[in-house]
C-alpha cells in the first residue's frame, strides 16, 4: 500500500503543481488577494508530496522491494544499505525524482524565506516554478515513471551499475542538482520580474542570494564530480571536456557572471537587461545540461541511462521553456529603463569585462560541446571535440581575465583609478613573478608557459586579497587598529577575496599537474620496484578479498623516500558478481598537496607480472581545495547581513486605509 | 479499502493546507504595499552606505555621488508608495469562481491520473516480508500434510473395522493423493468404485494415481479411467486437465493448448485445476520457461501451483532441482520404491541431466536385483523414454 | 568622455572579445577535431586521415598481446578490414575480444595505429554510438564503452 500511495503522491503533486501555476498567476492577474496569499502553500504543499513520493520510493529500495520495476533494474537484495539508498538516484528515473524534488525544495524556500519580497512579485515566482515543477513532475509520471509496478516480483534485482557503487555518487549528484535546479530560481525571478515589468535594484538585491546558494551547490558538485572521477575511473585524469561534464560547466560560467552583473545592477541599476538575460541563460543551460544528459544523445561515459524518446519529450520542455523566456525577453526587455553611467575604468567596467569572457568562454565550451551534434545532424560525417579543442579555445580567452581580477575590486564605482589600483598591487606582481622565474630555475627544462601559469597562480592568490589588506591599513595604522578594521569589514569584503583566492589555487593546482606531472606503466611482479619522482615503489602482493556484492584483487604498494617506508597504498580490481562487470579502484597517497596514484592493469597472461600505471601528482590536491576556498568565500557573502533584507510593516497610513476597507 | 482512505486523507491534508490562506480570508494578511519592500531595500542601502563612509571605505567625493544616487531611488519608491495608497482600498475578491474550480478539478485531476498510471490495489512487497510470507506457507503446508495424515490414520483404522464404508474410501482417497500415497489411493478408489459404483470424480482420482504411479506420465491405465470419467461427465475438470496434458506428453501440444485454454475459460471448471492449466499454458506458450511436459509434480493442489507461479524462471528451476535432490537422497535411504526410481530417471531426463537419468537407472536396476517384476519395470519404463537404447532424453 | 563615448568603447570591447573567442573557435575547429573512422575508411584514404582520429570497429578475436615492451597491441576490424592497433596504457576494464573498441590516435606510415587512448564498452547496455551506427550499417555489430585515457 505504501508504494502505491508514493505513486499516488506524485500524481497529487502534479496536479499541485499546476494548481502552483495557475493560481497565484491569475491572484496577481486579477488582483485577488486571497490567491496570491495562496502561493507559498502551495509550494509547500508540492513539496511535501514530492518529499513523500521521494522518500516512499527509498522505502522500496531499502527494502528491495522488486514489486517495482525501477529497483529490480538498479538495486540488488545483497547491495551495501548506502548503496540501496544512492541507488534511488543512480538511474534516469530516480535522478528526475530528485532533480524535481529539488525543484520544489527552492520553491519551498522561496515561499519560505520571501517575506522581505513584494507579495505579488513572490507570487509571480512561485508560480513560474509551478510551471517548471509541472513539466518535469508530469515528464516524470508518463515518461519515466519510478513506480511502474511488476507482477509477480522476481526474487533479485539486476544491482546498480557497479561504477556508480561509490560515495561520490551519494554527495554528487545530490550536490549538482541543488546547483543546477537553484538556477530555476533566478530563472523564476527573471521571468516574475519580466511579466510584472518592474525590474530595479531592488530586484537585483533579492536574487542574489539565490544566485549565491546555487553557486555555491554548483560549485560544490563539478568539484566532487571531478574528484570522484579522477579516483573511481582509474584513469587519473580530473577533468575530461566530457560532454556531461560541459552541461554541468557552462550553468557554472553563466551562474558567475550572473553573479557579478547582478552586483552592479543592485549598486548602480545598471546592465539590467543583460542580468535578466543571465539569469534566463544560466537556467536554460542547466535545462540543456539535464537534457545532454538524460537523452542520451552523447556519446559519453555519464550517459547511464539512455533513451530518445525520453530525449524528444525533455527537447519540448527545453525549447517551450527556453524559447518562451526568450520571446518574453524580447517584448518586454525594451521597456526597461537604463540605469546608473559608467567609465569603462571602474568596478562596474572591471564586472563588465569579467561578465564577457565569462559569456564568450561559455560560448565556445557551447560550441565545442554541441558542434559534433550539428555536424552530424547536417552532413552524417561522425566527429568529436575533445581536450585539444578547448584547450586551445577556453584557455586563452580565461588569461586576460585571470590577469584582471585582483584589479576588480580596488577600482572604485563609477570611476575607478587604474594607476592607483596598479600602485596597490606592484608588490603582488613582484611575488607572482618571483614565483614563476622560481619555476623555471627550478623546474630545470620546465615550459615557459607552465612558469607563467604558476605566476598567474600567485598572482590571483595574494592580489585577491589586496583589497582586504588596503582597507586593514597595516603596516602603518598598527596591529590592534587593523584587527579593529578588518573586523568591522563586510563579510562580502572577505568572500570575495576567499572566492578570488580559490580560483588562483585551482590555477596553481592544474597548472602544476599539467606541467609537472610524471607517469609511469610498466609491468611488475610481486618484488619488483620502481622509481617515481624521488619515490621508490615497491610491489609486495596480491591478495584476493571477498566484498559484500564483489570480489577484489587487491594489490600492495610501498612507497619509500630515501629508503624509509611512509605509506601502503592498495589499488584493487573488482569484480561485481551481480553484473559480472570489472572495475579498477586506484590506490591514491597523499603527500602534502601532492599524490601518489597507482592504478592496476590486466595480469599478463602466463607470468605473475601485472600491467601497473603510476603518477606522481604534484600540488593535484589543490584543484579541488580551490573551489573548496571559493565556496568558504561564497558562504562569507551569504553570511553578509546586507543580503538579509527584513520585510516592510504597513504604514500606519496604509493600515487605516486597510482598516477603512473593512 | 485503507489504501483509499490513506490517499483520501493525503489529499484533504494538502489541499486543506493550500487552501487554508483562502479560507482565512484577507484579515490577517495586512499586507504592506507592493512597492515600500523597494523602499525598505533602499533605505537599508542608504544604512550601509553611510557605515562605510564612516569606515572610510569610501573617498568623499565617490560618495557624494553614491548618496545622491540612493537618494533618487528612495524619492522615486517613496513616490509609488504614496500613489499606490491613494488607489488603494478596493476590495478584491474577484476570483472565487477560479478557487471554487481549483478545488474540484484537483482531487478529480489527481484520481484520473492515478488511475490511468497506477495500480491501487497492488500490496507492496518488501523482500524480508515476501521470504517470510514463503517460509509461513511452507510450514503451513507441511502443518496440514501432518494433519492429513493423523486424519489419514484414524480413517484407515475407522476402515479396518469397517472395511465396507464406500464413503470412507471416498475420504481417504484423495488424502493418499495428496500425501503422494499413490498406491494406496489407487487401491482406495478402486474399493470405492467396487463398492459405490463409478463416478467420474472417483474415475479421474483413480487416474490420476495412476498417473502418479507412472512417475508423472499419463500411461495406458491412467489413460483409460480418464476417458471413461469424461464419458461419465464430459464436463469433469481434473479428466480434462489430465486428458490435455497426454495430448501434450504425446507431442500435440496444439491440442493440450486447446483443451487448457478451454479449461481456464469455463466457469464451471473447478478453479484448482483450472490454476493447473493456466501453468500448463504457461509452460507450452512460453518455452523460456517451460520445464517440459510432464513436470507438474505429483500433488497438483493450487497452492503449490501459486507458489510456482510467483517464482521467476530461476528460481523455479531451482526448486524443482532441489525436490529431485531430495528424491533422490530418499531412494539412497529407501531403494524399495519402484515409483520413486521411475520419477527420479523421469525428473533427470526431464531437466535435462542424462548422466544422471542413467546412473539413476543403474542404481534401480541394482536395487531390484532381487526382484525381476520390479528390475523389468524400471527397464522398461527407461526404454518408453528412450534411455536404455541411448536415444535422446526425450 | 561623452555617455555615447562611453557605451562604444563598452561595445567595442564586447565586439573585440567576440572577435577573438569566433577566431579562436574556427581554427580550433579546424585543427582539433577529431573524426570517427572504421577500419575500411581509414584504410580506403589513408592520406585523408592523417591528423587525429577516432578509429571505432570490434575488436579481432585472439589479435590482442603483449608487446615486447609495455604496451599492447590489438587489432580492430569492421566487416572488411583489420587495423593493427598500438597502445601504450592500461586497457579499460571492459576491453574485450570480439566486442566493440574506439581507438584515438593517428595513423602511423606503416599502416599501423598508435593510439593515446582507449574506449570499451561501458556496461551491458551502453555500446559507443558512432560505432554502433556504422556496425549496423555494415550488418556487422555487438558490443558498447567506458574509456580510458593516458
Amino acid at each position: 500500500m505504501i508504494v502505491e500511495l508514493g505513486h499516488y503522491s506524485l500524481v497529487l503533486a502534479l496536479i499541485l503543481a499546476i494548481l502552483q501555476t495557475v493560481v497565484p498567476f491569475v491572484g496577481v492577474k486579477t488582483g485577488d488577494d486571497r490567491q496570491v496569499a495562496m502561493a507559498p502553500n502551495l509550494a509547500f504543499a508540492v513539496f511535501a508530496a514530492l518529499a513523500f513520493s521521494f522518500t516512499v520510493l527509498t522505502w522500496a529500495y531499502v527494502t528491495s522491494d522488486f514489486s517495482l520495476l525501477n529497483v529490480v533494474e538498479n538495486s540488488h537484495s545483497q547491495k551495501p544499505m548506502l548503496y540501496k539508498i544512492t541507488g534511488v538516484w543512480g538511474n534516469h528515473e530516480g535522478s528526475m525524482m530528485l532533480w524535481v524534488l529539488i525543484l520544489a525544495l527552492f520553491g519551498a524556500l522561496v515561499a519560505l524565506f520571501g517575506s522581505n519580497l513584494p507579495p505579488s512579485l513572490r507570487a509571480m515566482v512561485i508560480s513560474v516554478q509551478g510551471l517548471i515543477a509541472t513539466a518535469f513532475t508530469g515528464f516524470i509520471l508518463f515518461t519515466s515513471n519510478p513506480f511502474e509496478r511488476l507482477s509477480p516480483a522476481p526474487f533479485e534485482g539486476n544491482d546498480l551499475n557497479p561504477i556508480l557503487q561509490d560515495v561520490g555518487l551519494a554527495i554528487h549528484p545530490p550536490l549538482l542538482y541543488l546547483g543546477y535546479v537553484g538556477f530555476s530560481i533566478c530563472f523564476s525571478f527573471a521571468i516574475a520580474a519580466l511579466i510584472e515589468g518592474r525590474i530595479d535594484a531592488a530586484w537585483a538585491r533579492w536574487v542574489r542570494p539565490w544566485t549565491l546558494a546555487a553557486w555555491i551547490f554548483l560549485t560544490a558538485g563539478i568539484a566532487m564530480g571531478s574528484y570522484w572521477a579522477y579516483y573511481e575511473l582509474g584513469w587519473g585524469g580530473w577533468w575530461f571536456w566530457d560532454p556531461v561534464e560541459n552541461a554541468s560547466f557552462m550553468p557554472w560560467l553563466a551562474g558567475t557572471a550572473l553573479l557579478h552583473s547582478a552586483l552592479v545592477m543592485e549598486k548602480r541599476e545598471a546592465l539590467k537587461v543583460w542580468t535578466v538575460l543571465l539569469a534566463i541563460l544560466a537556467f536554460s543551460l542547466s535545462l540543456l545540461g539535464t537534457f545532454l544528459v538524460r537523452s542520451g544523445v552523447l556519446t559519453s561515459v555519464h550517459a547511464f541511462a539512455t533513451d530518445p524518446t525520453r530525449g524528444v519529450v525533455i527537447l519540448g520542455i527545453l525549447v517551450f521553456f527556453i524559447g518562451g523566456a526568450l520571446i518574453l525577453f524580447a517584448l518586454r526587455s525594451s521597456s526597461l529603463s537604463n540605469g546608473g553611467m559608467f567609465h569603462p575604468i571602474s568596478r562596474e567596467g572591471g564586472l563588465v569585462l569579467n561578465n564577457l569572457v565569462l559569456t564568450t568562454a561559455t560560448a565556445t565550451v557551447f560550441v565545442g560541446t554541441l558542434y559534433p551534434l550539428a555536424v552530424e545532424a547536417v552532413t552524417g560525417e561522425k566527429i568529436s571535440v575533445g581536450a585539444p579543442y578547448f584547450d586551445a579555445t577556453f584557455v586563452p580567452l580565461m588569461v586576460p581575465l585571470l590577469l584582471a581580477v585582483p584589479f576588480g575590486p580596488l577600482l572604485a564605482w563609477k570611476r575607478g583609478d587604474i594607476y592607483g589600483a596598479a600602485q596597490r598591487l606592484y608588490v603582488f606582481a613582484g611575488i607572482a613573478l618571483v614565483a614563476g622565474l622560481v619555476t623555471l630555475w627550478f623546474a630545470t627544462g620546465a615550459p615557459v608557459l607552465a612558469a607563467f601559469g604558476i605566476a598567474i597562480g600567485f598572482w590571483l592568490l595574494f592580489g585577491s586579497f589586496a583589497e582586504v589588506w588596503q582597507k586593514s591599513g597595516l603596516p602603518k595604522a598598527g596591529l590592534s587598529k587593523a584587527a579593529a578594521r578588518l573586523s568591522g569589514m563586510p563579510r562580502s569584503v572577505w568572500g570575495t577575496a576567499f572566492a578570488h583566492a580559490g580560483l588562483g589555487v585551482a590555477v596553481l593546482g592544474i597548472v602544476s599537474v599539467s606541467a609537472f606531472q610524471q607517469e609511469r606503466v610498466l609491468r611488475m611482479s610481486p618484488g619488483d620496484s620502481t622509481e617515481l619522482a624521488g619515490y621508490v615503489i615497491s610491489f609486495d602482493n596480491v591478495e584476493a578479498r571477498e566484498g559484500p556484492n564483489f570480489t577484489e584483487d587487491v594489490a600492495t604498494f610501498v612507497v619509500y623516500r630515501d629508503s624509509d617506508p611512509i605509506a601502503t597504498i592498495a589499488p584493487a580490481k573488482r569484480l561485481y558478481t551481480a553484473r559480472g562487470m570489472p572495475t579498477t579502484e586506484a590506490g591514491i597517497h597523499t603527500t602534502g598537496f601532492s599524490q601518489v596514484y597507482v592504478a592496476l592493469g590486466d595480469p599478463v597472461e602466463g607470468t605473475d607480472q601485472i600491467v601497473v600505471r603510476l603518477w606522481w601528482k604534484p600540488q593535484v590536491t589543490l584543484i579541488w581545495l580551490g573551489p573548496v576556498l571559493m565556496m568558504i568565500g561564497g558562504l562569507f557573502s551569504l553570511s553578509d547581513r546586507r543580503l538579509r533584507i527584513g520585510a516592510p510593516t504597513p504604514s500606519a497610513k496604509r493600515r487605516e486605509t486597510l482598516a477603512a476597507a473593512e | 479499502m485503507l489504501f483509499v482512505l490513506a490517499a483520501a486523507s493525503l489529499t484533504i491534508l494538502l489541499m486543506g493546507f493550500v487552501f487554508l490562506p483562502a479560507l482565512r480570508g484577507r484579515k490577517a494578511e495586512a499586507v504592506a504595499d507592493e512597492h515600500a519592500f523597494d523602499l525598505t531595500v533602499y533605505k537599508q542601502q542608504l544604512r550601509e552606505l553611510e557605515a562605510d563612509i564612516e569606515r572610510g571605505a569610501i573617498p568623499a567625493a565617490e560618495a557624494d555621488y553614491a548618496r545622491a544616487e540612493m537618494g533618487r531611488r528612495l524619492l522615486a519608491a517613496q513616490d509609488a508608495v504614496d500613489a499606490s495608497q491613494n488607489a488603494a482600498g478596493k476590495a478584491r475578491q474577484a476570483g472565487a469562481p477560479v478557487l471554487a474550480a481549483a478545488a474540484v478539478f484537483a482531487p478529480l485531476a489527481t484520481i484520473l491520473v492515478y488511475t490511468m498510471t497506477g495500480s491501487p490495489g497492488m500490496d507492496s512487497q518488501p523482500l524480508a516480508t515476501r521470504v517470510a510470507e514463503m517460509r509461513e506457507q511452507v510450514a503451513a503446508r507441511d502443518l496440514q500434510d501432518m494433519q492429513i495424515t493423523e486424519l489419514v490414520a484414524r480413517a484407515e483404522a475407522h476402515l479396518n473395522q469397517n472395511p465396507d464404508d464406500g464413503r470412507g474410501w471416498d475420504v481417504l482417497a484423495p488424502m493418499y493423493l495428496r500425501l503422494g500415497r499413490a498406491a494406496d489411493a489407487r487401491n482406495a478408489f478402486e474399493r470405492s468404485i467396487a463398492i459405490q459404483g463409478e463416478s467420474a470424480a472417483r474415475r479421474s482420482g483413480l487416474g490420476q494415481a495412476y498417473y502418479m504411479l507412472a512417475g508423472g506420465l499419463v500411461d495406458a491405465n491412467a489413460r483409460v479411467e480418464f476417458v471413461r470419467a469424461l464419458e461419465i461427465d464430459a464436463g469433469e475438470s481434473r479428466a480434462r486437465f489430465f486428458m490435455a496434458l497426454a495430448a501434450a506428453q504425446s507431442g500435440d501440444e496444439a491440442g493440450a493448448l486447446r483443451a487448457w485454454q478451454a479449461l481456464v475459460g469455463d466457469p464451471n471448471a473447478a478453479p484448482e485445476w483450472q490454476a493447473a492449466a493456466a501453468e500448463g499454458l504457461r509452460r507450452f506458450g512460453a518455452p523460456a520457461t517451460a520445464a517440459t511436459p510432464g513436470s507438474p509434480a505429483p500433488q497438483l493442489d493450487a497452492e503449490t501451483m501459486r507458489d510456482a507461479e510467483e517464482m521467476s524462471a530461476e528460481d523455479r528451476s531451482e526448486m524443482i532441482a532441489g525436490m529431485v535432490a531430495q528424491l533422490d537422497a530418499k531412494l539412497r535411504d529407501n531403494p524399495d520404491d519402484l515409483a520413486g526410481w521411475q520419477r527420479l530417471i523421469r525428473s533427470y531426463l526431464v531437466l535435462g541431466r542424462e548422466t544422471d537419468a542413467r546412473e539413476a537407472l543403474e542404481r534401480a536396476l541394482a536395487a531390484f536385483a532381487q526382484d525381476e517384476a520390479k528390475r523389468d519395470a524400471v527397464a522398461q519404463f527407461a526404454a518408453t523414454l528412450g534411455l536404455a537404447s541411448g536415444g535422446e532424453g526425450q | 568622455m561623452t555617455r555615447k563615448q562611453k557605451r562604444t568603447t563598452v561595445i567595442f570591447g564586447a565586439l573585440a572579445m567576440l572577435g577573438l573567442a569566433v577566431a579562436l573557435v574556427l581554427t580550433a575547429l579546424s585543427d582539433q577535431v577529431t573524426f570517427f573512422r572504421t577500419p575500411t575508411e581509414l584504410l580506403a584514404a589513408p592520406q585523408e586521415n592523417s591528423g587525429r582520429i577516432r578509429l571505432g570497429g570490434l575488436v579481432e578475436t585472439g589479435s590482442v598481446k603483449n608487446a615486447e615492451t609495455s604496451g599492447v597491441e590489438f587489432a580492430i576490424e569492421d566487416a572488411n578490414e583489420r587495423v593493427l592497433v598500438r597502445y601504450a596504457g592500461i586497457l579499460p576494464d571492459l576491453f574485450r575480444e570480439g566486442q566493440g573498441v574506439i581507438a584515438e590516435g593517428t595513423l602511423q606510415t606503416d599502416g599501423s595505429f598508435l593510439a593515446d587512448t582507449v574506449l570499451a564498452k561501458h556496461d551491458e547496455t551502453y555500446m559507443p554510438k558512432e560505432v554502433a551506427d556504422r556496425l549496423k550499417e555494415q550488418g556487422y555489430w555487438q558490443g558498447e564503452e567506458v574509456s580510458a585515457t593516458q
